[in-house]
């Protein structure tokens, strides 16, 4: 521990937003890559385990995205102040991608618990809302490769390609319009 | 076939249902270790390479540098680091300086 420690200098709330960041980065992108394949119906029977593992996924990447963003305001050389994190545009320090970032945030933190209110806000205009976490991600990825701090690192450039490469293709693969029948 | 007795039927299904909730909370483990594994791997790594590696090895020699007046090592390194770490090559020209120093 006391290495530990010692690693991370007065840094550890920086850091600890960084890890955050990174968790929250692939348990999203892992999510988006679950959730495409359920809704594509990509993946025959064992719905149950990929809706649960769906869940899961996402629910760590808002518990991950919500330390990444607290985490900060106890960084004693950002100081940055609760409207710096939660408020797009707020803060000076990389204004635009930090407000990427903030959006995205919040976008997945509304629309993402929307899945236990939609019996009340309607089946069909949740699937339609949840279709939107997939901006939410494309915007986390953005911030991420434009602030992130270990954006320039081979570490964090295979981890990040692996975890977007496969929910990029299957957001393409969905997005891509129908091909003709009997083409 | 035959069909079975309701009451098998019943403990049959409830069997079933009792699996289905013991695949679920495995993979919420599952995810759940992941992610904290994640976590303290992608910490260990900053610390290591962040703020203990490249970075401190640039700010320390920029601290030299402040003393020796040569301050070229910081410049490359600074986007990649604590902008405190940029707030210490502030007196040498680091980029993230004065960014800093407009956020606090």
């Amino acid at each position: 521990m006391s290495v530990l420690a010692a690693a991370a200098g007065g840094h550890a709330f920086w850091i600890t937003s960084r890890a955050a960041g990174i968790v929250a980065l692939l348990a999203s992108s892992a999510a988006v890559t679950v959730g495409l394949l359920m809704g594509g119906r990509m993946v025959k029977r064992r719905g149950i385990e990929l809706r649960a593992t769906h869940e899961a996924l996402s629910l760590a990447a808002l518990a991950a995205l919500a330390i990444h963003a607290l985490a900060l305001l106890g960084d004693g050389y950002l100081t940055p102040s609760l409207a710096d994190v939660t408020i797009p545009f707020a803060s000076s320090f990389k204004r635009f991608w930090m407000a990427v970032g903030i959006t995205g945030g919040w976008l997945m933190a509304v629309l993402g618990p929307s899945y236990y209110v939609r019996s009340r806000i309607g089946v069909a205009r949740w699937r339609t809302l949840h279709r939107f976490t997939a901006l939410a991600w494309i915007l986390g990825v953005a911030h991420a490769v434009g602030q992130g701090t270990d954006a320039g690192t081979a570490w964090f450039a295979i981890g990040l390609a692996a975890a977007v490469i496969p929910a990029g293709a299957l957001l393409a693969v969905r997005l891509a319009p129908p091909s003709p029948v009997g083409t | 076939m035959p069909t079975p007795p309701p009451a098998d039927a019943r403990a049959a299904g409830r069997e079933l249902l009792a699996a289905r909730v013991r695949r679920v909370r495995a993979i919420r483990r599952r995810v759940t270790a992941a992610s904290l594994a994640t976590f303290a791997l992608a910490w260990g790594v900053i610390a290591w390479t962040g703020s203990m590696g490249a970075n401190a090895a640039a700010t320390g020699s920029t601290q030299a540098a402040n003393v020796g007046s040569t301050a070229s090592t910081a410049a490359g390194s600074s986007d990649d680091s604590h902008p405190a770490d940029s707030a210490a090559t502030a007196s040498t020209g680091g980029g993230l300086g004065s960014v800093t120093t407009a956020q606090s």
